[in-house]
């Protein structure tokens, strides 16, 4: 395939391979030379061999062949003659960004202009990327989602340039024990729940035959549970409207859903989690419970065959909610004295910085595809609707929204992939985006991935032109799982990267995940992948956005709203990209990022007992 | 993907759409060479999918990459298999 004279000069500097057959005496064009994109598949395949000595692109044109060659054939030296010399040119450039630049030994550099108090740090080995980060982030560059106060109260910007658009405040009651009883009432650090509360949540659903509430302690983490649907926390509003005020957070226990039908088929089967709890879930993850947390259990049983139909998972959410709503009307009564720790959250636009977006794409495919949008309550389902019911089309709404719960998510597809609704009430990148003084957040965007790709485009046209009326400088868009929604992922970044507008992406795609499709703008992609193999691992929260993907993600939107160039990626996954990015932004900000751990440290700890076992024995 | 030994093994196939729900698809390989049922998330169409509709797709043949029996999963796996048969509402 020949190229042209643009591409010619794009890619002056990879190797010039003939793309068919040529006489001897032919001068050398664009169009005999075969596009370099391809190369690298032809290498892998074995059809060609690159010599040492082979020609670049630029040095050859013009050059006239002193003998035939076949196609596929890299020029030498030997092979042309009257080629110009590129790399006397080309020694000259690099030595001129060497002025600014020092080289380290793994290809990596590192450039220091202390001057015009910025660091520019270029980001080597394939994935390359610029970053430009004002000198001031060094001086508050910790952040960690819990000393959020101290955080807010130590920033130092002149108040002119900040409004306070809204402030969440989270009062946590600490639970270390849950019984049932009579009644729905905290007692002290004691969570009492009503224990026929299951026949009417039994009642309350059409769809539901019979639903088990079961609390689970750390010693019970061994034992068997159905597919895990959704993590969730308990929370309830004090003040205000969701996305304000002051919510009240039960600490040390979350609500698990699980469920199957009649037949025992589990409710979303695909990529199911059934099996032992502590073998399935990656605990710790933003979505995920943590470890030592008691988890109330509900087993919901839906009507045969419902569970791939969008009312079963809904009923079986439903059920599930009528006795979290009882919990959330208990924890309205407890008393004030009970809170252990605040949160402070606010969301404050900075009006001299670079203004940026954050979209989420959520699915909307159909049955456990789908999320509740608007809960009156955090996390709840009355009030809400289903983002299906609403087109899939994108809804805007605050980072606050986000951390107030305002999404209640069905979705399923792959456990390791899937954003519980914990998640979202704990989302690493709306935290990171919202106490980034660099940047100003202006808003989220919740965007479906609905089945056809006629209804994909069309969902995906209107993000274009919400995001247009925004007038923003920087736009990160992330997705959960992968399969179709990576059509409208890519159609997404591109409906904003069309508009000029600097965007990231954001998804698991690694080995089994792989995009399907993509685009010019889809130049700077952060991989959420944890899994050794690159794949789907069914661990429940392996592979979701992480706090160190969130910070790759900044860094890498700063770096191409600062106009850096961001090279290509390795052909195949590795993560020594990823590990190589987190250590350049370590040294440029002097911040120790944590790095989670992966499926490994549940096979050790599984092994580990085993071997006690055997010993026992 | 490195365990297997015949990697670039990949078949054109088609098949037909036999059964479809809000969260999955069945497509049934031309020649009746076997089903597979699929997230409707990894089926990838133009408009809504139908039952009946031709889809096409590229497939290496599996390959035995490890010797060991997984017994868990295989016990779990059968047991889905065995209730969703007896659920006799889904293929």
């Amino acid at each position: 395939m020949a190229i042209t004279k643009e591409q010619a000069m794009e890619h002056k500097d990879s190797y010039a391979i003939t793309c068919c057959r040529f006489e001897e005496g032919t001068v050398i064009e664009p169009s005999h030379i075969e596009d370099p994109n391809l190369i690298p598949d032809l290498e892998e395949s074995g059809l060609i061999e690159i010599p040492e000595d082979c020609l670049k692109i630029g040095e050859v044109l013009g050059a006239t062949l002193k003998k035939t060659v076949d196609a596929l054939t890299p020029l030498t030296p030997d092979l042309v003659e009257g080629y110009t010399k590129l790399e006397e040119t080309s020694r000259e450039e690099i030595e001129e960004i060497d002025k600014e630049v020092s080289v380290n030994e793994d290809e990596s550099t590192e450039r220091h202009e202390k001057g015009i108090n910025n660091i520019k740090i270029q980001i080597g080995e394939g994935k390359d990327i610029n970053i430009e980060i004002p000198f001031p982030v060094i001086t508050s560059s910790a952040v960690s989602s819990t000393p959020i106060t101290e955080e807010i109260k130590g920033e130092k910007s002149s108040p002119e340039e900040e409004k306070e658009l809204r402030r969440l405040t989270r009062k946590y009651f600490k639970i270390d024990k849950v019984e049932f009883g009579h009644e729905t009432k905290i007692d002290g650090t004691t969570l009492i729940i009503r224990e026929d509360a299951y026949k009417e949540a039994i009642d309350s659903q059409e769809l539901v035959v019979d639903m088990k509430v079961d609390i689970i302690t750390p010693d019970r983490y061994n034992e068997f549970s159905n597919t895990i649907m959704d993590v969730q926390p308990i929370a309830t509003k004090e003040e205000g409207e969701l996305g304000e005020g002051i919510t009240r957070v039960l600490d040390g226990v979350v609500m698990l859903v699980t469920g199957t039908d009649e037949a025992g088929v589990q409710i979303g089967e695909f990529g199911s989690s059934e099996g032992i709890l502590e073998e399935n879930i990656m605990w710790g993850r933003p979505g995920s419970p943590e470890k030592g947390e008691i988890l109330i259990k509900t087993d919901v049983t839906i009507k045969k065959g419902k569970n791939m139909e969008r009312p079963g998972p809904m009923a079986a959410h439903k059920a599930t909610d009528f006795i979290t709503q009882e919990i959330r009307e208990a924890l309205k009564k407890a008393d004030e004295s009970l809170v252990v720790r605040k949160e402070e959250f606010v969301h404050k636009r900075r009006l001299n910085k670079k203004k940026v977006v954050i979209v989420k794409e959520i699915m909307g495919q159909g049955a456990m595809h789908d999320n509740y949008l608007m809960p009156q309550e955090p996390v709840g389902v009355l009030g809400a609707k289903a983002n299906v019911d609403l087109g899939n089309v994108p809804v805007v709404v605050s980072p606050l929204h986000v951390l107030d719960g305002c999404v209640h998510a069905l979705t399923c597809i792959g456990p390791a992939s899937k954003e519980t609704s914990r998640h979202y009430f704990r989302e690493p990148l709306v935290l990171e985006a919202m106490l980034d003084d660099e940047i100003d957040l202006a808003a989220v965007v919740f965007v479906g991935s609905p089945q056809a790709n006629s209804e994909k485009f069309y969902v995906s046209k209107l993000l274009g032109l919400t995001i247009e009326a925004m007038d923003v400088d920087g736009a990160i868009v992330t997705t959960e799982g992968f399969g179709n929604n990576h059509v409208d992922f890519a159609s997404h970044i591109e409906e904003i990267g069309k508009r000029g507008i600097p965007v990231v992406g954001m998804t698991f795609a690694a080995v089994q995940g792989q995009l399907v499709v993509g685009n010019e703008h889809m130049d700077a992609m952060v991989e959420l992948n944890k899994s050794e193999e690159g794949i789907e691992n069914e661990i429940l929260e392996n592979n979701c956005l992480c706090q160190e993907d969130a910070i790759r993600a900044l860094y890498m939107l700063k770096a191409k709203m600062a106009g850096e160039e961001i090279l290509p990626p390795e052909r195949k996954y590795g993560k020594d990209v990823i590990l190589n990015n987190i250590r350049l932004i370590e040294k440029a900000t002097d911040r120790k990022i944590e790095l989670v751990d992966n499926e490994t440290s549940l096979k050790i700890s599984q092994n580990r007992r085993n071997e006690y076992e055997k010993d026992a024995e | 993907m490195d365990k297997l030994n015949f990697i670039s093994s990949e078949r054109y196939y088609e098949g037909i759409i036999i059964e479809l729900t809000d969260g999955s698809v069945v497509i049934d390989l031309n020649g009746r060479m076997g089903q597979l049922r699929l997230p409707r998330r990894m089926l990838i169409c133009q408009n809504e999918p139908k039952e009946g509709q031709r889809v096409g797709f590229l497939m290496t043949y599996p390959e035995v990459i490890d010797e060991e029996i997984n017994k868990n999963y295989l016990k779990s796996a059968k047991d889905q298999l065995r209730k969703r048969i007896d659920s006799g509402n889904i293929i």
